[in-house]
């Protein structure tokens, strides 16, 4: 190799710095930069670039879709399943995507046809209902339910079975006829108009196509064909007629008309100010952001639409009745089929239903249902309903084999179901539909408290009951063909589910909890493996998996700081970045010091669960013996640093250091010290170093730089050579790791890195890991790297926390006192319904993994507290279904007696009914442990069993600050999550909670607790009012800042263009907090700076930064402190 | 039950969870538009709806920008020509969609950074987003645009340059 010249332009200088570049090239470019400066500067100035780079593109917003949007996605996914269970199904491709999509009816010879019918974009007819009139009247009643209200739309279920096996050959066909046309207006405030006009336009498209069965537009779902070919071309047919139709109206209906009908949707009044509105009135039509099905709405377009009922019909009637229907009457319907349901057949009114016996169709709901089900309960418009039908409303009628609950429109729905059992489907199951009409009613009777409640409903919660709506055919289909036909009663599993269903549901009942409205996780570069939340579980007699929870204790806290991190950059975290354990576990608890030489204290307490008020919150909690500072073990660190080209930002390697001057403090003449870093090349920066040669130490520390890329694992080998040289037996041998974790160079793998650390944790070398920085945090794969390396995983956010974990806690930090730390609760089937473990989704063991002692699980350290949360219901509250927070469900036949649970968790006791009869105990909770110096185990096991009894009339003042806390954090955390789970409790509550849970232990903390949910809840807008928070542009609170004086130009034209002052402030700490507060200042002196023109403010320690602001008339408020800018 | 069916099911929400974010993101550069960017996010997961996982698995990220570009080009193109009027406002209100707090954090090189990110030719910034926002491969970056390897570092580190260019000007 000759020796390189340096080329400024030569791409392979970015290459190096990004790991992109083979050997040969790197070897050249290696040795360039020895030789040339030049070189160095111009790989200096790429990576200044890229660091820059990846922290500015990490700023920008990443915009979620919206929820019609995922609906659709959901849609498709479930489409996909139906595809897959009707064999016969061929999906059709083509056509185009735009805010219109739909979901045509199809139609499968056996079984029922569900058809929703989209009110939203469709005023009511007359003959609306008169088709279905007519076909109705050849059949069953109807329950009709609550339709008072239900004007705007009705919801047509008309039943629906789906082929469980494919076996659709000779006569009967699964053919199905797709459209879609799903509506979204989903940009706020860009309005109902142009929604409107895609909408036509929309209509001309598929109008154009829809006579040829080949422009199907290609999301549109399955498109069930079978055998039936005649069937198929039946279909294309219909196909055309509808285009035919739909061109004439879109002829006939200007984009002006269209509009008219958008605001008319759902009665609610269109508001341009309320784009939200518009966007919820078409989710209403049956979007769902969150998995678990989602109803599909057909959309009716015009004033001619109207509800097709496809019954009275055998086998294909139904589709072609929706082409005649159409024609007849001048119909232009778009029908929109959920795909949960899109096979479909008219087997109504076709009494003889082609095989049902043989075949059990099914209803399918959800993404899961695959598996055969019968299809019970046809619907068919009662006459006193069809008559209100008549009046005018739109219609859809609503009904279904599993339990539907009426969907999309929240109060504004009316929901049919049929009473006539032995119909149509339904002979082939004659048992089931008891239990079908008894969830049947539930819902409807949900429904019904509903719509008297009357509250106006977020586009969350109406999607919630949708999707609930969904799960429950979903379930109620399933739950059907699971247990076959003929069987009778539900066991508690089914139990389980129609009550978690319920659950969800009378959640979204409750007032505004202003949905959290979540980044999508990934947020700039950072990274955040998905969690999927554990569910609840029936424990069963026999089945250890069921009756046992078995996790990895974990001491993580990392997540919690991530979570402050983010909101006090008013941005809430992403999903998956809350581990709700690590937001428990951040605290401390006043849990009793462990006797003797017991390594730990368990202490256990049952309450009320404060978002459940008739579910038990179940604490246990784990105290690790406390090591005192001075009694310490000699302790063998060797810092492990990241000083890459990503650390170069003040939050990140500054941090790093500062954070090591602290820990170094600690330091004695016992201890030692070693320093490697590692970038490009990997090095020894301080050979092991005795605790008291300080200024070596700090020396060295101080002399840290950033730059290069990162190869981890050089760095990881060499650190745990430097520690296995000075290995202290029966002391503390640690590697310490900081870093963002952007190992990003060559090939070091997770699971590569992970095998090396697990084997190095063998040796006896622990590996704590803390991250730092933001815009490129690994967080997965530094949780990963701590846990495999018997260590912890902390983040580090500003000095504060360093303090908290390496002076205040450094004993906690570095000293472990037991490792592979085991817990296991056994909970009894005899009284517990169904359990859920909180957090610790990552946590999780198998059953047998307790007594293997092979299998890895969480270290604690010196003075550590560890809190399990678990909710459980108890199996009197499973049975009986009991009333839910103001929510009346109807008696069911099999329990007779629903009951009152309390309303308010913390303020009743419990109601007794609930709890004398259940003295038995409910869990009992085993640990497992080792040593932290014992390979070979000698495993000590505790049990501490819980008795229900023990929450018998306890009052609030019984149930400790502790588990009060702990509650608090949990609800929070979900929230955060956005999760199912979170029962009845928002933000607000968890606030309130925590403000009451305060106490000597932590205090600090606690309060750091309180003002970050109160800062979630600004973010969410939830002190500004019941709407959700603007999406743009800063933030306005009441009484603080004038709307118009508010509007800092700043932050729209260019974030510093008309920056005019910054000054450092350190004191004003204390009062404005770590992160931004702003108001608006006056005054032309503060803190000895002079000539500060008025303006806008934001303090952001240790600084103000100071917009002129001198177009606006300074809107002047009172300064509570003359001296200092106002605040409010 | 058919696992299959639930696990892509799941897989494919996942997906959504992970991606939904940095592809409408992504979108939205090319679409100049929220709201179309969304759309076109909507239909790429459509699409992920109906694939194979198999045909897709380990470079799921690559296909999820593959047809979100491609979609999102066509888009644009479409909608040039009907000239929407909310353009602007949709890119400053999503770029200024931050409180002042967050305007005032940024450090100044981040913020200088954007704005001369803007000043660069399409496929400079294309690719620069799509290796520093979305921590792609050069061989992913390769496949997704349809430029040659050789051609992704090259442009990569053209754009970085001439960015360190103008940031400096800016200063001077």
């Amino acid at each position: 190799m000759t020796n390189p010249v340096f080329n400024p332009d030569d791409p392979r200088l970015t290459a190096f710095v990004l790991g992109e570049i083979d050997d040969t090239d790197r070897a050249e470019i290696e040795q360039l930069l020895e030789t040339s400066p030049e070189a160095q500067a111009a790989v200096a100035d790429i990576e200044d670039t890229i660091g820059a780079l990846r922290e500015g593109l990490a700023s920008e917003p990443a915009p979620e879709l919206t929820a019609d949007q995922r609906a659709a996605v959901e849609y498709q996914l479930a489409g996909r399943t139906m595809k897959a269970v009707t064999e016969a199904a061929s999906l059709r491709r083509g056509g185009r995507f735009s805010k219109l999509a739909g979901v045509v009816a199809s139609v499968s010879a056996l079984g029922l046809l569900v058809t929703f019918v989209l009110p939203s974009f469709q005023p009511a007819r007359e003959y609306s209902t008169e088709a279905s009139r007519s076909s109705d009247e050849a059949q069953s009643h109807l329950m009709v339910m609550d339709d008072v209200e239900w004007t705007e739309e009705t919801l047509s279920v008309a039943a629906a079975t789906e082929r469980a096996d494919s076996n659709v050959s000779g006569g009967s066909l699964a053919a199905s006829l797709d459209k879609a046309v799903r509506g979204t207006v989903a940009n706020p405030g860009d309005n109902s108009f142009r929604g409107g006009y895609r909408v036509s336009a929309e209509i001309a498209e598929l109008s154009s196509s829809g006579s040829s069965s080949t422009r199907q537009p290609e999301y549109s779902g399955p498109a069930g064909n079978t055998s039936g070919a005649s069937l198929s071309a039946e279909n294309d047919k219909q196909a055309g007629d509808v285009s035919k139709l739909n061109r004439a109206q879109v002829a006939q209906t200007s984009p002006a008309e269209k509009l008219s009908d958008f605001g008319r949707v759902g009665n609610q009044p269109k508001d341009a100010s309320q784009p939200e509105r518009t966007q919820r009135m078409i989710a209403s039509s049956g979007s769902r952001p969150e998995p678990g099905g989602s109803l599909g709405g057909a959309i009716s377009d015009g004033d001619e639409a109207r509800p097709f009922r496809l019954a009275g019909r055998p086998a294909a009637a139904s589709a072609t009745e929706l082409g005649s229907a159409s024609k007849s009457d001048g119909a232009k319907p778009f029908y929109q089929t959920p795909p949960s349901s899109t096979p479909q057949s008219a087997g109504e009114s076709a009494p003889d239903n082609f095989g049902l016996a043989k075949q059990p169709a099914s209803v399918s709901g959800g993404m899961q249902i695959t598996g055969p089900r019968p299809a019970s309960v046809l619907p068919v418009k009662p006459e006193s309903e069809r008559e209100s039908g008549l009046s005018n409303q739109p219609s859809t009628e609503l009904a279904s084999s599993a339990p539907v609950l009426p969907a999309n429109s929240g109060p504004k729905k009316r929901v049919l179901f049929l009473e006539d059992e032995k119909r149509g489907v339904q002979q082939a199951d004659t048992n089931k539909p008891v239990t079908e009409s008894e969830s049947l009613r539930q819902v409807r009777d949900r429904e019904e408290a509903l719509a008297r409640e009357g509250k106006s409903q977020s586009l969350k919660e109406q999607s919630d009951g949708l999707e609930t709506q969904l799960a429950a055919i979903d379930s109620g289909a399933r739950r059907v063909g699971q247990r076959g036909l003929g069987m009778p009663g539900r066991d508690l599993q089914e139990q389980l589910q129609l009550y978690s269903e319920s659950l969800i549901r009378s959640r979204s009942t409750l007032e505004s909890k202003p949905e959290a409205k979540q980044p999508g996780s990934g947020f700039g570069t950072e990274t955040y493996d998905t969690i999927v939340e554990n569910d609840f579980i029936v424990p069963v007699l026999g089945d250890k998996e069921k009756s046992l929870s078995t996790i990895s204790i974990d001491v993580d806290t990392a997540s919690y700081a991530n979570m402050r991190r983010f909101l006090n950059r008013d941005q809430l975290p992403p999903a998956n970045s809350v581990r709700i354990e690590e937001l428990v576990n951040y605290f401390k608890y006043d849990y009793p010091e462990p006797e003797g030489n017991e390594p730990f204290s368990v202490k256990t307490e049952l309450a009320s669960c404060p978002w459940q008020p008739s579910h038990r919150l179940a604490m246990v909690g784990l105290k690790a013996k406390t090591i005192d500072k001075a009694q310490r073990p000699p302790t063998n660190l060797v810092f492990l640093l990241d000083v890459s080209g990503s650390m170069r930002s003040s939050n990140k390697l500054p941090l790093v250091q500062q954070s090591m001057r602290l820990l170094v403090e600690e330091m004695t003449e016992d201890d030692r010290v070693a320093i490697v870093t590692y970038a490009s090349n990997s090095g020894v920066r301080l050979e092991s170093t005795a605790g008291s040669k300080k200024s070596e130490i700090l020396a060295v520390i101080d002399s840290l730089q950033a730059g290069g890329s990162t190869n981890g694992e050089g760095g990881i080998r060499m650190a745990y050579d430097q520690a296995n040289r000075h290995y202290f037996q029966g002391g503390a041998n640690r590697v310490i790791l900081c870093s963002d974790g952007d190992f990003n160079v060559g090939v070091s793998t997770d699971n590569e890195l992970v095998e090396l650390i697990q084997e190095k944790a063998a040796s006896g070398v622990f590996l704590s890991v803390f991250g730092f920085g933001m815009g490129n945090l690994k967080d997965a794969k530094l949780e990963k790297l701590a846990d495999k390396g018997n260590g912890h995983y902390g983040y580090i956010d500003n000095l504060n926390e360093a303090k908290k974990v390496f002076q205040d806690e450094l004993v906690g930090t570095l000293y472990t006192v037991a490792k592979d730390v085991k817990l296991q609760v056994e909970f009894n089937p005899a009284t517990v319904g169904a359990y859920r473990l909180i957090g610790y989704e990552n946590r999780k063991l198998a059953a047998q993994d307790f007594t293997d002692d092979t299998k890895d699980a969480g270290e604690i350290g010196s003075g550590h507290t560890v809190t399990a949360l678990y909710e459980i219901i108890p199996k009197q509250v499973l049975l009986e279904q009991p009333r839910v927070d103001g929510l009346k469900y109807q008696a069911t036949e099999k329990n007779p007696a629903p009951q009152d649970s309390p309303a308010d968790p913390v303020a009743e006791p419990v109601d007794p009914l609930e709890t004398e009869t259940t003295s038995e105990e409910l869990l009992t909770v085993k640990l497992r442990f080792k040593k932290p110096d014992e390979d070979v185990s000698q495993p000590v096991e505790r049990e501490f069993p819980v008795r229900d009894v023990e929450i018998a009339g306890k009052q609030v003042s019984a149930i400790s600050n502790d588990l009060m806390f702990a509650a608090s954090v949990a609800s929070f955390g979900m929230n955060l999550r956005g999760s199912k789970y979170r029962g009845n409790w928002g933000f607000a509550e968890a606030l309130e909670t925590a403000q009451g849970a305060q106490g000597e232990i932590d205090r600090d903390q606690r309060a750091e607790f309180v003002q970050l949910v109160q800062r979630a809840m600004r973010i969410t807008g939830q002190q500004v009012g019941p709407e959700p928070p603007a999406s743009q542009g800063p933030t306005t609170r009441p009484g603080e800042l004038d709307a118009t004086a508010a509007r800092i130009k700043a932050s729209v034209d260019g974030k510093y263009r008309r920056l005019v002052k910054k000054i450092e402030v350190r004191d004003d700490y204390q009062r404005f907090g770590a992160f931004n507060d702003y108001g608006h200042w006056d005054g032309t002196e503060y803190a000895g700076h002079k000539d500060l023109l008025p303006g806008h403010w934001v303090y952001v320690y240790p600084n103000w930064y100071i917009w002129a602001e001198v177009a606006v008339p300074p809107e002047v408020k009172p300064a509570a402190e003359p001296a200092k800018p106002s605040v409010r | 039950m058919n696992n299959g069916q639930v696990s892509q099911s799941e897989w494919v929400r996942e997906a959504l969870l992970k991606y939904e974010g940095p592809l409408v993101r992504y979108a939205q550069r090319i679409t100049g538009e929220l709201e179309l960017a969304r759309d076109v996010v909507q239909e790429t997961f459509l699409k992920l709806c109906r694939q194979e996982r198999a045909e897709v698995d380990g470079h799921l990220s690559q296909w999820l920008f593959t047809v979100c570009r491609n979609r999102a080009l066509d888009v644009q193109r479409k909608e040039r020509r009907m000239t929407t009027t909310s353009t602007l406002d949709d890119r400053t209100s999503a770029a200024g969609a931050e409180t002042p707090g967050d305007a005032a954090e940024q450090k100044d090189s981040m913020a200088r950074v954007l704005q001369q990110l803007d000043r660069l030719p399409d496929n400079q910034q294309d690719v620069i987003r799509l290796k520093f926002q979305n921590e792609l491969s050069y061989r992913e970056i390769s496949e997704i645009t349809g430029l040659t390897v050789s051609n992704v570092g090259f442009l990569l580190h053209v754009g970085l340059k001439r960015l360190r260019e103008l940031m400096q000007v800016e200063l001077a």
